[in-house]
């Protein structure tokens, strides 16, 4: 029986079995083995690389569109001596998540390519699930919707990933309200370079040290002109150590 | 009577006190001058050191001064090949990480004469300034000078003037007394005759990049459109005052901007006051460039940007003191 039998699970879901109508029976009446055979497929059908649309909701556009709806918090973070663990911890998420997507940035265009191969739900009898037909995307929309949580959850993680990998397949994230924030910090980043030079003709350090100050130009890498709020942690962590040392 | 004793030497000294410091500060207001007209008057080649929250980076610098006017190149020696070219009529920022290049044009009052350096007395209502020894940069002899201010909302400076020339060669710039937020050193520095023109061209061809050319605002168009409005800086740190006040084009920018700048002789803040288009490209919030911090905030659909090498709260104190009164007519 396949409720005590992972081999003869298996088997049944590579049409390797006969005599199975009493499988059948068990998988329509059993719940928890039905979602079990249609997540067992999910996964192989994503590690095949066999996800066709129908499987694969545009889940970067529902993740930007959570995240826009998501209320933007007001107040003020503070973090103090944990700022560069923080920020370590925030890149090894950023590490871990950017695979994630990678993977399904590169199932983009292969399930394109094979628009025919519909597999696993469809290929069952419809008979023997008619009373939950309703229900048979609903594995892979709890996934799917896990993933979400996931990715919410390390909000800044996407940002930085969206910052480290969309540029390159801008096309599969081209409707990503992210993708538009880092053009944005991009274009702000811009903005900012042509004030500093305008700031710099008429500033009296210009005047005094001729071009030097233009070394914060040169010499900043990009990443450190986006739009940061924790700067002002920075001046209050010094006044902060100051008001301790006295 | 030791009391009385030590009363009438004080007196007696007093004068010789009042004279030193009076001789400290005329020698501070030379060295300030010498520094000053020394940067735009020698023909060197030098590689210097640029540190800021923890990191460094190293940059090449060349200052002609010819028959073509004072032409200087600064290029990044890590990697990225950022360069900055500035001449009499524009400024050229290389960016081949951005592929892009920036071009400013500087406009014909940016070559009015600077007010700096101030008087030595305005400048002490709000700093300290003070003679700190000699010292060794790149194998020259030194003048180091201390300067620190009297509040928390400006920057105190170090610096080292090189004795022959004036050439500024090292500076830290300072919160808190002693704790260094930025800081430049020369290397390497050798002084020319002449530099020749090839030292002076950019390294590379900007012309796959994506160029931001403004055109120069003509005389004419600097009246119209924005001075409809008269807008104000109602709250600055003491001492600080307007110094120019001009309407300019950003490179990037469809609309013209409107410039006030505000010093206290030594720092400078820039604010920018633009109408709001839909361009999402206006900073909301803090940045920092090195020691230069910017803030930008909504006003009445305008948006204003204030930029300066001033600490944080200080650009965000003028930020949001920003506002536009009626105009007169």
């Amino acid at each position: 029986m396949i409720n005590k039998n992972n081999e003869r699970f298996s088997a049944l879901m590579d049409g390797e079995l006969e005599n199975f109508d009493q499988d059948l029976e068990q998988l329509s009446n059993n719940e928890e083995l039905r979602q079990r055979w249609l997540r067992y497929h999910l996964i192989r059908d994503a590690v095949s690389g066999h996800f066709t649309e129908a499987y694969m909701p545009d889940l970067t556009s529902k993740i930007s569109q959570a995240l826009e709806n998501e209320p933007t918090i007001l107040a003020p973070r503070r973090f103090k001596s944990h700022h560069i663990l923080k920020q370590v911890a925030g890149l090894a998420i950023a590490a871990t998540v950017s695979t994630v997507a990678i993977i399904s940035i590169q199932q983009t265009p292969e399930h394109l390519t094979q628009p025919q191969s519909y597999p696993t739900v469809a290929s069952i009898p419809a008979s023997n699930f008619n009373n939950s037909n309703s229900n048979n995307y609903s594995p892979v929309q709890s996934l799917s919707n896990k993933a979400e949580v996931r990715f919410l959850e390390s909000k800044q993680a996407l940002l930085s990933l969206v910052g480290s990998h969309s540029v390159s397949s801008s096309s599969s994230i081209s409707s990503n309200v992210s993708l538009q924030n880092l053009m944005a910090n991009q274009a702000t980043s811009a903005k900012l370079n042509s004030y500093l030079v305008n700031h710099n003709e008429y500033a009296v350090s210009t005047k005094m040290q001729g071009m030097l100050p233009y070394m914060r130009i040169v010499g900043v890498t990009p990443n450190e002109r986006i739009v940061e709020p924790p700067i002002e942690t920075i001046v209050e962590s010094a006044e902060t150590r100051a008001a301790n040392a006295k | 009577m030791l009391n009385k004793a030590s009363i009438y030497i004080g007196l007696l000294l007093l004068p010789v006190v009042v004279a030193q410091a009076g001789q400290q500060n005329s020698q501070i207001q030379y060295w300030l001058e010498k520094m000053h007209s020394s940067a735009h008057m020698l023909n060197y080649e030098g590689v210097f050191v640029y540190g800021q929250h923890n990191q460094l980076s190293s940059m090449k610098i060349i200052h002609s001064v010819d028959k073509k006017g004072e032409r200087e190149r600064l290029i990044s020696l890590d990697g990225d090949g950022r360069e900055v070219i500035r001449d009499n009529k524009k400024v050229t920022c290389y960016l081949p990480d951005k592929k892009s290049v920036l071009v400013e044009m500087k406009r014909a009052d940016s070559q009015v004469p600077p007010r700096f350096p101030m008087s030595l007395t305005e400048l002490e209502q709000n700093y300290t300034l003070s003679l700190a020894g000699k010292g060794t940069v790149a194998g020259y002899s030194t003048q180091k000078i201390n300067i620190q201010p009297k509040d928390n909302l400006r920057y105190g400076y170090r610096l080292w003037i090189e004795e022959e020339t004036g050439l500024l060669l090292k500076t830290h710039l300072l919160v808190n007394k002693d704790e260094s937020v930025e800081q430049f050193m020369f290397t390497h520095l050798v002084f020319h005759d002449f530099i020749p023109e090839k030292l002076l061209q950019p390294e590379r061809d900007g012309s796959q990049f994506i160029a931001h050319e403004m055109e120069p605002v003509d005389k004419a168009d600097t009246a119209q459109p924005m001075h409809k409005e008269n807008w104000q800086v109602s709250r600055s740190p003491s001492g600080f005052k307007q110094d120019v006040q001009r309407m300019t084009h950003l490179s990037k920018n469809a609309m013209p901007v409107e410039h006030l700048v505000l010093t206290d002789g030594l720092a400078t803040v820039s604010v920018f006051i633009e109408e709001k288009l839909d361009s999402k490209d206006n900073l909301q919030g803090g940045s920092h460039m090195g020691a230069v911090h910017a803030f930008g905030r909504l006003l009445d659909n305008h948006h204003v940007t204030v930029v300066g090498e001033v600490p944080f709260r200080t650009v965000k104190m003028i930020a949001e003191s920003v506002k536009t009164t009626p105009p007169h007519d």
